[in-house]
């Protein structure tokens, strides 16, 4: 690289810490037979000025938790494998940057040179505790990625492991293939996409949710953001608990049922549309056909405040749509 | 400031991973050390980190046919009309140049004058796979990989309902669009294949999917509300 190319990077880094997670000092065998050799290992990282926090583990499992203190950042990486060679041949590398960015990757050595690859027999799993404070970006293919304690966002991506999000505010992104989602808790800006597995959305604030996926079922309580958008293709929606008023609730399913099971207080609008005729059993006001769509009034317990009341539009390709109110508690079988 | 140990070159193998784990070890240590060293290295990473977020950028997913200059100038969806996909293509299209930088530039400054080319074989797709965990990457890659067929031939399935009521010429502007992501898939797939041990070209590939998916889950879900997949009027009365 010529001095230069170098000279325009835009990011310096005054301080860079490398190190490595190397080495079977503490690898324990278990029996010799099917168990793998484990190596576990813990850092503290100073990284005074972190602002953000990037973990890259193709190689297995990232959690994060909120709860380190301010100025470290605390790595537990264990390693296994299966013979010493290969648990030699994972490693752990951190990189603290000047400008607050902490970058922890894993790598596994093949043919001389280090590689970012997903492996099956061996891996690598991290548990990073940041400060709360601290964005989190992580990443990871085969295994699970959880975050938790969190006050500036974070963004997840897997492709085959399971999402977990709890206590978090700040925006919350994830990208996944398949395994399924657990968000709840979340004050902030939400946008979760993902291609087969269920989402399971708890108690979401901010201002807008926004889910998509393909093969799956999304069931969602107690939304309170300003605007809810849950989409998926094969599978079902269901929403439970308290309706936001003035909020806007868009949930959509081509070959699944559209199931709404709100709380009684608040007034909605609704929007409607399924084949088959729109089961409901609460009180609907000004009643009407427009196309396919059924368009209605729900006028809630609360004092009607035409500003606030809620829209809620419903729409199910080939599935039904139908919307029961609850008791405020929702029943243990819909929790 | 320079360092008088270690020349850019070195520092730039290292941060690709390209010596031997020994030399890298030493590298390491003697970075933990040396500030013109940990500087130069900072600035390393940052480049192959931007060059790598550029080689996967996260386009929407009408870029594919965008690029390939199929869609038709009329609005159609919302989110596929000209105005919104344009800022993209812009940047997929610098994001392209700098993938072209990356792959053929960056070899090239590192290189040792005093080595010859012959001494360093580039990887051969026939040689790598004989690692035990080179084989376990391709199979988790494989394993990926049919899990986005299969998703894509459920919502194939889901789409030929839909496309039954469309005329022969909303059928072919379909057909037509979903093989230009067929070739996109394809290409990238050989690039997959022809880098083994390298995620990158995975990557490019699972994107590519990730495009197919969402084109055709946004074509069956627009053609079951409006009834027509590229006309508008379907979110609602």
């Amino acid at each position: 690289m010529t001095s230069t190319a170098r000279e325009n990077l835009a990011l310096s880094a005054a301080a860079v810490v490398l190190a490595s997670v190397l080495g079977a000092g503490t690898a324990r065998a278990a029996d010799a037979g099917a168990e793998p050799l484990v190596d576990r290992r813990e850092i503290i990282v100073p990284a005074k000025a972190a602002e953000v926090v990037r973990i890259d583990n193709l190689l297995g499992r990232i959690t994060v938790r909120g709860v380190a203190r301010p100025g470290e950042v605390h790595i537990v990486a264990e390693k296994r494998a299966s013979t010493p060679e290969a648990l030699g041949r994972l490693r752990v590398h951190y990189t603290a940057f000047q400008n607050g960015e902490v970058v922890v990757e894993t790598r596994v050595e093949l043919g001389g040179r280090e590689r970012s690859l997903p492996l099956a027999g061996s891996g690598v799993d991290l548990v990073v505790d940041v400060p709360p404070g601290v964005a989190v970006e992580a990443k990871t293919f085969g295994g699970d990625v959880s975050a938790s304690g969190l006050r500036a966002g974070a963004k997840l991506e897997t492709t085959g492991g399971r999402i977990g999000v709890s206590d978090v505010r700040g925006g919350v992104v994830t990208r996944q293939l398949r395994g399924g989602q657990r968000v709840a808790a979340v004050e902030g800006d939400v946008d979760l996409d993902g291609v087969e597995g269920d989402m399971d959305l708890r108690n979401l604030g901010g201002g807008r949710v926004d889910a998509r996926v393909v093969d799956g079922t999304i069931r969602a309580e107690d939304m309170r953001s300003g605007l809810v958008r849950l989409v998926t293709t094969t599978g079902q929606i269901v929403l439970v608990g308290m309706i936001r008023p003035g909020g806007h609730y868009d949930l959509r399913s081509y070959a699944g049922d559209v199931r709404v099971l709100p709380t009684p207080e608040t007034a909605f609008e609704l929007r409607a549309r399924s084949p088959a005729p729109i089961e409901s059993d609460i009180p609907l006001r000004a009643s009407r056909r427009e196309g396919d769509w059924l368009l209605a009034r729900y006028v809630g317990r609360r004092a009607p405040t035409p500003a606030r009341t809620a829209l809620v539009e419903l729409t199910s390709v080939l599935g039904q749509v139908s919307i029961q109110i609850q008791p405020r508690t929702a029943p243990a079988e819909l929790r | 400031m320079a360092c008088k140990t270690y020349t850019t070159e070195r520092l730039s193998a290292f941060v690709d991973g390209e010596l031997a784990p020994a030399e890298a070890a030493v590298v390491r240590t003697h970075a933990a050390s040396c500030a013109a060293c940990t500087a130069a290295l900072a600035d390393l990473r940052a480049l192959v980190k931007n060059a790598r977020a550029l080689d996967v950028p996260e386009p929407p997913p009408t870029l594919w046919p965008s690029i390939e200059g199929a869609l038709d100038r009329r609005e159609r969806f919302g989110w596929l009309t000209l105005s919104n996909w344009k800022p993209f293509a812009v940047g997929a299209m610098a994001g392209a140049v700098a993938v072209v930088l990356v792959v053929f530039a960056l070899p090239l400054l590192r290189a040792r004058p005093e080595t010859p080319v012959a001494s360093a074989p580039p990887e051969t797709p026939s040689a790598a796979p004989a690692d035990p965990l080179l084989n376990e990457a391709e199979a988790e890659f494989a394993q990926a990989a049919a899990a986005y067929e299969r998703s894509i031939a459920k919502l194939r399935t889901l789409l030929e309902r839909e496309e039954a009521r469309w005329s022969p010429q909303e059928r072919g502007r379909m057909a037509e669009r979903l093989a230009r992501l067929d070739e996109a898939i394809a290409s990238s797939r050989e690039l997959a294949r022809r880098t083994p041990g390298d995620s990158a070209g995975n990557e490019q590939l699972f994107a590519a999917y990730q495009q197919k998916i969402a084109f055709l889950a946004a074509a069956v879900h627009r053609g079951g509300e409006a009834g027509d997949w590229d006309k508008r009027g379907a979110r609602g009365p």
